[in-house]
C-alpha cells in the first residue's frame, strides 16, 4: 500500500509547474498555456521529453481546483488573428506561491536554473 | 500466393501510414481526447479537447521552427500521448467518481444514460483493439508475416477511425496554417 497523499502536499510535477509559471511571470509573461509551461519545465530540468499530455493537463486541472492556479480561455480574436487554436491561459495565484514555498524542491533530474536554486537552498 | 498478397497489403498499409504519420498522429491524439471525454459534461469536454488541440498545434509549430522533421514531431507527440495514458485514465476515473457522487447526492446526472453506455463501449473497444494489436505483435512468434499483416490491419483501422474523427474535430479545421482558422467557438467566448 502506498502512502496516502495529504491535502496540501505538492507533487513534483506540481512544484515544477508552479516554479516554471513563476519563472515565466518573472520574465514578463503573466499568463502561460500548457505547451509553454511544458517547454519551460523541459528546458529548466534538462529533460529529453516534454511532459506527457495526460500528466500535464491532469495536474493543471487539479492545481486549479486547489486554488493554486487560475485559468481562462484566451480572447478568440487573438487566436483567429494568429490562425491557431485558442489557448487556455493559466496564472499562478498567491495560494500557489505559498504552496510552492512550503514544498520540497523537485527531486527529479534537476539541471540548469532549478539546479542552481536547489544548490542555493542547500548552502 | 495468400502470403504474398498479405505481405503486399501490410506493406502498402504501412507505407500509407508512414506517409501520413504526422497528420495521423495528431488525429490519433485528438481522437483519444474525444474518446476520453465521451459522455462528460460539455464544459469539461470542451476544455480537455481544446487544450490538447492547442498543445498539438503549438508543439508542431515550435518543432517545425526548430528544424525538426515531420516524422520526429510525430514521434515526440506519440511519446507524449503514450506516456500520458495512465494520467488520462486516472483523470477519467476521477470524473466518473465525481459523477457518481453527484448522482448519489441527489443532483441530476451530469452524464446522460446513452453517453455512459457509449462511454463504456468505446473504452472497451479501444482497450480491446490495443490489446489485439499487442497480442498479434508479440504472440506471432517467428511468423513475422502474420505480425506484419496484423499490425497493418490494426493501424489501418486506427487511421480510418482517427481520420474521420480528426476531420470532425475543431483541430481538423485549422490545418496548421494551410487552410486557416475558420471558427473560434468556445464556451463563454461567443
Amino acid at each position: 500500500m502506498g502512502v496516502r497523499r495529504k491535502k496540501d502536499d505538492v507533487l513534483p510535477i506540481e512544484a515544477s509547474i508552479l516554479q516554471a509559471g513563476l519563472e515565466l511571470k518573472r520574465r514578463g509573461a503573466g499568463e502561460f498555456h500548457g505547451f509553454l509551461v511544458a517547454s519551460e519545465i523541459k528546458e529548466a530540468e534538462g529533460a529529453r521529453l516534454l511532459t506527457a499530455y495526460g500528466t500535464l493537463y491532469k495536474a493543471l486541472e487539479r492545481m486549479e481546483e486547489r486554488g493554486w492556479l487560475e485559468s481562462r480561455w484566451e480572447d478568440p480574436l487573438i487566436a483567429a488573428r494568429e490562425r491557431r487554436p485558442q489557448r487556455r491561459l493559466y496564472e499562478v495565484t498567491a495560494a500557489g506561491q505559498a504552496a510552492l514555498a512550503t514544498a520540497p524542491r523537485p527531486a527529479r533530474r534537476v539541471k540548469g536554473e532549478y539546479k542552481l536554486r536547489a544548490r542555493g537552498a542547500e548552502v | 500466393m495468400i502470403e504474398f498478397w498479405g505481405a503486399f497489403c501490410a506493406g502498402a498499409a504501412l507505407l500509407v501510414a508512414a506517409a501520413f504519420l504526422p497528420q495521423l498522429m495528431r488525429a490519433l491524439v485528438v481522437a483519444w481526447a474525444w474518446l476520453l471525454t465521451l459522455g462528460l459534461p460539455h464544459d469539461v469536454k470542451e476544455r480537455k479537447q481544446g487544450e490538447i488541440e492547442s498543445d498539438l498545434w503549438e508543439h508542431s509549430a515550435e518543432a517545425r521552427e526548430s528544424g525538426y522533421s515531420p516524422l520526429q514531431i510525430a514521434f515526440q507527440q506519440l511519446l507524449r500521448w503514450v506516456l500520458g495514458i495512465p494520467g488520462d485514465l486516472s483523470w477519467r476515473a476521477r470524473h466518473i467518481v465525481a459523477g457518481a457522487m453527484r448522482r448519489r447526492s441527489g443532483s441530476p446526472p451530469a452524464v446522460p444514460y446513452v453517453g455512459r453506455v457509449a462511454d463504456a463501449v468505446s473504452m472497451s473497444l479501444l482497450s480491446a483493439s490495443i490489446g489485439l494489436g499487442v497480442v498479434v505483435f508479440f504472440g506471432a512468434g517467428p511468423d513475422l508475416l502474420l505480425a506484419a499483416v496484423g499490425i497493418g490491419c490494426f493501424f489501418c483501422a486506427v487511421s480510418l477511425v482517427s481520420w474521420v474523427l480528426y476531420h470532425n474535430s475543431k483541430f481538423g479545421r485549422y490545418g496548421l496554417g494551410s487552410r486557416g482558422f475558420r471558427d473560434h467557438d468556445r464556451p463563454g467566448q461567443r
